[in-house]
């Protein structure tokens, strides 16, 4: 055996070239004359390109994988590739042709002017064909607010425009039969032009609500201004659109976002990724005053349960809602209100306006604070040990044990036996004290087993003293640990076996979060807010109003004239439901429209003048009246909010 | 990819990207293959052996490749799928030219190995990987010991030539059989 050992020692030293060339020729020539060891030379041979070629399959069969991946690639993705590329290049020419016909519309329009143009003096010609087309131009006199001598003269003057309202082709007879007033009318070359003259004085003031609302006035350019400084400043919340998302606003708000329910508001592509939400949230009137906000729907007064903005941008460009993923929004109730409706509002220069979104009130649901699961880890597996404030150098192992002597050296000495007196408790006792460590670095869960109740209540008033703990943690994010440990105690006497009463600890947290709602409840209302909210799906984004129209009777028409009042913003707040009023400058009043008799309402007026900042605020009940005076007091924008804030408690 | 620029990769060392490229001739061997009355499984074996024999060739200095790959891996899974299935009549055999005589002699030989493999496959895993560490890697004993925990150079060395021995007997014995 020995020697063929070395035989297949030396036929591995000429396979691999190491034998020195004396005993390479030994070896060739033994080849030669020595059958037997050439047998072993030609099978060893053999048997190595055995064990090569098992290596060899292997790397044949990785090849194969790959080739077999490849081609399942090419089978799949390639037809994916074709498809979004006919979806692509369907797209872009559905796109062209659209525009196509956009253009060829705007030609047909430009047609139908220059026609008009043309033919503006009525002249009869030649024969009438009943079965020709004739381009029916409606024309009709308006007035139109001229700007620059209103400015000019600070009364609203108007100039007459000529406004085509419609341009069709028709024959004769369908001409007879939608204008029976204009039979008369003959063609000119192609076209008849209708040329209606309207009553000046009837619907003069129709056009001064249409009209005014569009002028802006020099001093009401610097109130929009002053607004946008003392605006409210968005939270700006990041999600991942990949993901289902729901968060609580600062004030309340509830959001409930499902995965991938953002376009772009322009291309309509879908979005991914992480986008920015920035949510204004308006409960409060002073935040709602000093964002120029107001609760009408066109004429009708409404009352708010709350307002709030929302705008989503990716990297600047502004985001829209797909149209069948609404987004969920809770509005905070502060007090029970039914009927309410969402509403989607238009912002312009001067005032909101509100308007229905159709989109039902869900439910009035009731949530309670969610309780996030985290997991809990053993305190022996767990990779950072919550910590006792003096243990936090050292290894992980080093931590544990510094926490497991601290705690107990804490408790033993802190523990007051003087509890034990004349409870009669003899030998040893053993208190056990099982409690979490949550991921806040709090005691939770604290149960203390004894002997007897005074032994546990002392030890758990001795575990409320522990100083605060830091979290443990695992990869990183903070865990709940269960941690456990005896009090061994020695009494004179003989030791007894007694079954343990086991008391429970106050958690921190419920205590904290206990006191934490106490506080709030002295400011605002945070506790009804916490459990009840209004539940709306809303495919809107932008400015959104959880209110409910009024029942008001009694209406009267409340125009004013209010001193001092020139450039002034100047609103009303109802002290018994949470609306305020827009008013419109008519020439010298303040006009409120119809709102209901009798009701103790305050005017807040707001005005700049240069850099300065004038406020005025009356108390009145309404009534007819034609004139008001409004006191106004310069003051700062600090005493400004100040000033609305106070006025917060009445707005509810 | 050009048949030189795989015949470089072989050279240089990157077979396995040299196994991938030569995959793409692999649907026309299958169909050859299924022509014949085979399956699917049946064809990728053969083409997996008509790579193995290849490549030893590739490894052999005095090879030249005179065909296409193409050619080549096709009268080499010819020839194999003919000799699985014992097509082969005398006359065939009598006409076979040089070029192809020396095809047939490399998928006989092969044979052999295919035994040799499949002696060394009926080992137990560690005689396996040690000897697949010592011819294959090259890795030298005093590794093979540490990586394997035998106690010294020595062992590993007795280890391996025991289970070199213990492959070749059942070599041996599966040579035999089929011989008689």
């Amino acid at each position: 055996m020995e020697n063929t050992i070395d035989n297949i020692e030396r036929i591995n030293n000429y396979i691999n070239n190491t034998l020195t060339e004396t005993e390479r020729l030994a070896f060739e020539k033994q080849l030669q004359t020595d059958d037997t060891f050439n047998t072993l030379y030609t099978e060893h041979l053999t048997l190595l390109e055995g064990i090569k070629r098992s290596d060899l399959r292997k790397e044949i069969l990785t090849a194969r994988k790959q080739y077999v991946f490849k081609k399942w690639i090419k089978l799949i993705g390639l037809p994916i590739l074709a498809i979004i590329i006919t979806i692509i290049c369907y797209n872009s020419f559905f796109n062209l042709k659209t525009k196509e016909e956009q253009n060829t519309s705007l030609t047909n329009d430009i047609i139908t002017i220059t026609q008009d143009s043309t033919n503006y003096s009525i002249e009869n010609t030649k024969h009438i064909d009943t079965t020709k087309h004739y381009t029916v131009i409606h024309k009709k006199d308006t007035l139109v607010l001229d700007k620059e001598k209103t400015i000019e003269h600070k009364i609203d003057y108007f100039k007459k425009e000529t406004l085509t309202l419609s341009s069709n082709k028709l024959t004769q007879e369908e001409f007879k039969q939608q204008f029976p007033k204009s039979k008369h009318l003959k063609p000119v070359n192609d076209s008849i032009i209708i040329h209606t003259t309207i009553d000046y004085e009837s619907t003069l003031n129709d056009h001064v609500v249409v009209t005014q609302s569009k002028v802006k006035t020099p001093t009401n350019n610097s109130i929009n201004t002053f607004y946008n400084t003392v605006k409210k400043s968005p939270q700006i919340i990041t999600l991942n659109t990949e993901k289902d998302s729901t968060f609580v606003c600062k004030e309340g708000t509830l959001l409930t976002i499902k995965a991938n329910s953002f376009i772009d508001s322009k291309t309509e592509k879908p979005v991914g990724g992480n986008i920015n939400l920035k949510v204004t949230e308006f409960y409060k009137l002073s935040d709602m005053l000093l964002a120029n906000l107001s609760t009408k729907s066109n004429d009708d007064i409404l009352e708010t349960a709350g307002m709030i903005n929302i705008e989503a941008k990716k990297n600047n460009t502004l985001l829209k809602l797909k149209p069948d993923s609404p987004i969920s929004i809770g509005f905070p109730k502060q007090k029970n209100k039914k009927r309410m409706q969402l509403f989607s509002g238009t912002y312009n220069n001067h005032d909101i306006n509100w308007n229905v979104t159709g989109d039902e009130i869900v439910e009035d649901i009731i949530t309670t604070t969610t309780v996030e699961s985290t997991p809990q880890v053993d305190f022996r597996v767990v990779e950072v040990p919550p910590l006792f404030p003096s243990c936090k150098t050292g290894t992980n192992k080093e931590k544990k044990n510094c926490f497991k002597s601290k705690i107990e050296a804490f408790v033993s000495k802190n523990y007051n036996l003087d509890v034990a007196k004349g409870l009669n408790i003899t030998g040893k006792q053993k208190i056990s004290v099982l409690f979490k460590i949550d991921t806040k670095g709090n005691i939770t869960s604290l149960k203390v087993g004894a002997s007897h109740k005074k032994l546990a209540e002392e030890a758990i008033r001795v575990m409320d003293s522990l100083p605060q703990l830091e979290p443990a943690t695992q990869r990183g994010k903070p865990v709940i640990v269960p941690f456990y440990f005896p009090i061994n105690l020695t009494f004179e006497g003989p030791t007894k076996k007694i079954n343990p009463v086991f008391v429970n600890g106050r958690d921190v947290a419920f205590k904290n979060h206990f006191e934490a709602k106490l506080t709030n409840n002295t400011i605002g209302s945070i506790k009804v807010r916490e459990i009840e909210r209004y539940m709306f799906s809303s495919s809107y984004l932008g400015w959104i109003n959880c209110d409910r129209f009024t029942n008001t009777i009694n209406n009267i028409k409340y125009k004013v004239k209010i001193k001092n009042a020139d450039g002034a913003n100047i609103k009303m707040v109802f002290k018994s439901m949470s609306s305020i009023l827009p008013s419109k400058l008519r020439g010298e009043n303040h006009d409120f429209g119809y709102i209901p008799k009798g009701e103790n309402v305050s005017l807040i007026g707001i005005k700049k003048v240069g850099d300065k900042i004038y406020l005025g605020i009356k108390e009145t009940e309404t009534k007819q009246i034609s004139e008001l005076d409004l006191e106004f007091k310069e003051v700062s924008i600090e005493e400004l909010k100040g000033a609305l804030i106070d006025l917060n408690n009445d707005f509810n | 990819m050009s048949d030189q620029k795989i015949i470089t990769l072989f050279k240089n060392g990157y077979r396995d990207k040299a196994f991938r490229e030569l995959y793409k001739l692999y649907p026309r061997i299958e169909k050859l293959i299924l022509s014949k009355g085979g399956t699917k499984a049946d064809a990728t074996d053969v083409f997996q052996e008509a790579l193995i024999v290849l490549n030893r060739n590739l490894e052999k200095s005095n090879f030249t490749l005179t065909a296409s790959f193409y050619t080549y891996l096709y009268s080499v899974s010819r020839f194999i799928w003919k000799d699985q299935q014992k097509q082969f009549s005398k006359q065939e055999l009598h006409d076979l030219n040089t070029e192809d005589v020396s095809i047939f002699h490399s998928v006989l030989e092969e044979k052999k190995y295919q035994l040799a493999e499949q002696a060394f496959h009926e080992l137990g895993a560690r005689c396996q990987q040690l000897l697949q560490w010592f011819y294959v890697k090259k890795m030298s004993f005093k590794d093979i010991a540490e990586q394997m925990q035998f106690k010294s150079e020595k062992i590993a060395k007795n280890q391996k030539y025991k289970c070199l021995q213990k492959a070749k007997d059942i070599y041996r014995s599966q040579a035999n059989t089929i011989h008689s």
